[in-house]
């Protein structure tokens, strides 16, 4: 992998994902922002910026992902983050659904989401109970 | 619950910081056990009674 899980922390009180702690995180930052940035102001096929742009993004995604997972917490903090995600979750499950309510939404993608985020926490209650 | 892991740290002269750094936890964790403000896992309890050579029925108050 790229980045070095010892460059970030844990974002807990912005939102989810890493922030920088060092001057490495920052380069390490910049370092996929400046291609994006070169790439969207050359004059080339729109096409290609999309790719190109989609490579990095999802390189740093998966990056990402695997520095957090190298990120140690013990079992306090790993507590507080699933009580703080649960809650996280349950607000926006009761906002999308006010407001599904409101704009009189019956979009099927829409309830299609809503129907698998029930299936994910079934298979991960099952998962758990299992384990 | 109270604890007296604070008591038993002492004796055996260990910081916070270093107590936390063998049961593989932060130090905030370690003040919050302190203080009885943090309930822990059997594990957690189980090896900060060994760090500190005592039992978790001694170093925790119910």
């Amino acid at each position: 992998m790229i980045g070095n899980a010892k460059w970030f922390n844990v974002r807990k009180y912005t939102g989810w994902g890493l922030t920088p702690n060092c001057w490495q995180g920052w380069a390490y930052i910049f370092a996929f922002i400046f291609p994006i940035a070169i790439i969207s102001n050359l004059n080339i096929d729109p096409n290609y910026k999309n790719i190109f742009s989609f490579i990095i993004v999802g390189i740093l995604l998966i990056d990402t992902l695997h520095m957090m997972s190298q990120i140690k917490k013990d079992e306090r903090e790993k507590l507080h983050e699933a009580i703080a995600d649960r809650n996280a979750l349950w607000f926006l499950l009761f906002g999308l659904i006010a407001w599904g309510f409101v704009k009189q939404i019956m979009d099927p993608i829409f309830i299609g989401i809503l129907l698998a985020a029930t299936a994910v926490k079934a298979i991960t209650q099952i998962y758990l109970r299992d384990k | 619950m109270k604890t007296k892991i604070k008591e038993y740290r002492a004796k055996l002269n260990l910081t916070q910081d270093q107590l936390a750094n063998l049961v593989g936890v932060r130090r905030e964790t370690i003040v919050f056990l302190e203080q009885g403000r943090y309930n822990p896992s059997l594990k957690l309890a189980h090896d900060v009674a060994v760090t500190l050579k005592t039992s978790i029925d001694k170093l925790f108050i119910f």
